[in-house]
């Protein structure tokens, strides 16, 4: 997680002139995170088509709302909480096109590789797929968990849902991926 | 048989290790700032300030004549003036 608690002197100034109407300000900033937000969007897609016009639309929308930045913690804090609201859209607006269910049972079935025997690469898209046979509220939740190692807090902050719903989605979520699992034949103890 | 949560433990954690595309979408990001930003903050404030002046202008003209007609005697000397004789 990002260590820093309070806004850096230079993301204080970079903000005061953005707001101030000075695009170079703004543009100081985005070359500053646009690395660490674009890690972050990859979650949502692995494509880099797509990657790169999430990371502006995080961009656009955080100048949208930027007056509304309080300073009480770090700029890249609150960046990332645009961030989980912008490829949350992006997924619920896929969900609607796509048919979830398919080729599930290939995705689980192709686990059967052991993790460790996978690239990074191989991993980060088995475990995308997979995830991405859940609801987008579901695959939230575990993302930020799994992939982005956040604890209930963090969760709540970023998906702006209260930590008592982070828990009771988290558990959902987690029922729903084991018994996918065991549809699939897989997580089940072998009887005798 | 191995337990999915443990999967998904180990599937992350290997996953982690990626490192996601460079990007550089600074450029990009002004363009479009500059197309979407700048339009409603300048025409609403034109808007804002040119609806105080009207509403200012419109009060200031109707008042004396607001004042007239709650004035009897003002109505009274209207009507002789106009309509008697």
């Amino acid at each position: 997680m990002d260590s820093a608690e309070t806004v850096s002197e230079e993301d204080q100034q970079d903000i005061a002139d953005s707001l101030a109407g000075d695009g170079e300000g703004y543009a100081r900033l985005v070359r500053r995170y646009q690395g660490k937000v674009a890690a972050q969007m990859w979650r949502f897609t692995r494509d880099s088509m797509i990657l790169d016009q999430l990371v502006q639309d995080v961009f656009v929308e955080a100048y949208m709302s930027l007056k509304g930045f309080r300073g009480r913690a770090p700029f890249l804090h609150w960046l990332r909480r645009v961030a989980t609201r912008v490829g949350f859209r992006y997924w619920k607006s896929r969900a609607r096109k796509e048919e979830r269910e398919e080729a599930l049972k290939e995705t689980i079935l192709n686990l059967t590789a052991a993790p460790e025997t996978l690239t990074p690469v191989e991993a980060a898209d088995t475990l995308y797929q997979l995830l991405g046979k859940l609801p987008p509220k579901d695959r939230l939740v575990l993302t930020l968990f799994y992939f982005e190692q956040c604890d209930i807090h963090e969760i709540s902050a970023r998906a702006g849902w209260n930590r008592p719903l982070v828990k009771v989605r988290l558990h959902r979520a987690r029922k729903k991926l084991k018994s996918l699992f065991e549809e699939a034949g897989m997580g089940r103890e072998r009887d005798g | 048989m191995a337990d999915p949560l443990k999967i998904l433990d180990d599937l992350s954690a290997r996953a982690r290790r990626e490192d996601s595309p460079s990007i550089d979408v600074s450029s990009r990001v002004i363009l479009r700032l500059s197309r979407e930003a700048r339009a409603p903050v300048w025409p609403m404030a034109l808007v804002a300030s040119g609806t105080a002046v009207a509403a200012l202008a419109v009060l200031n003209i109707s008042r004396p004549l607001f004042e007239m007609l709650m004035d009897p005697w003002s109505v009274f000397f209207v009507m002789a003036v106009h309509v008697l004789p």
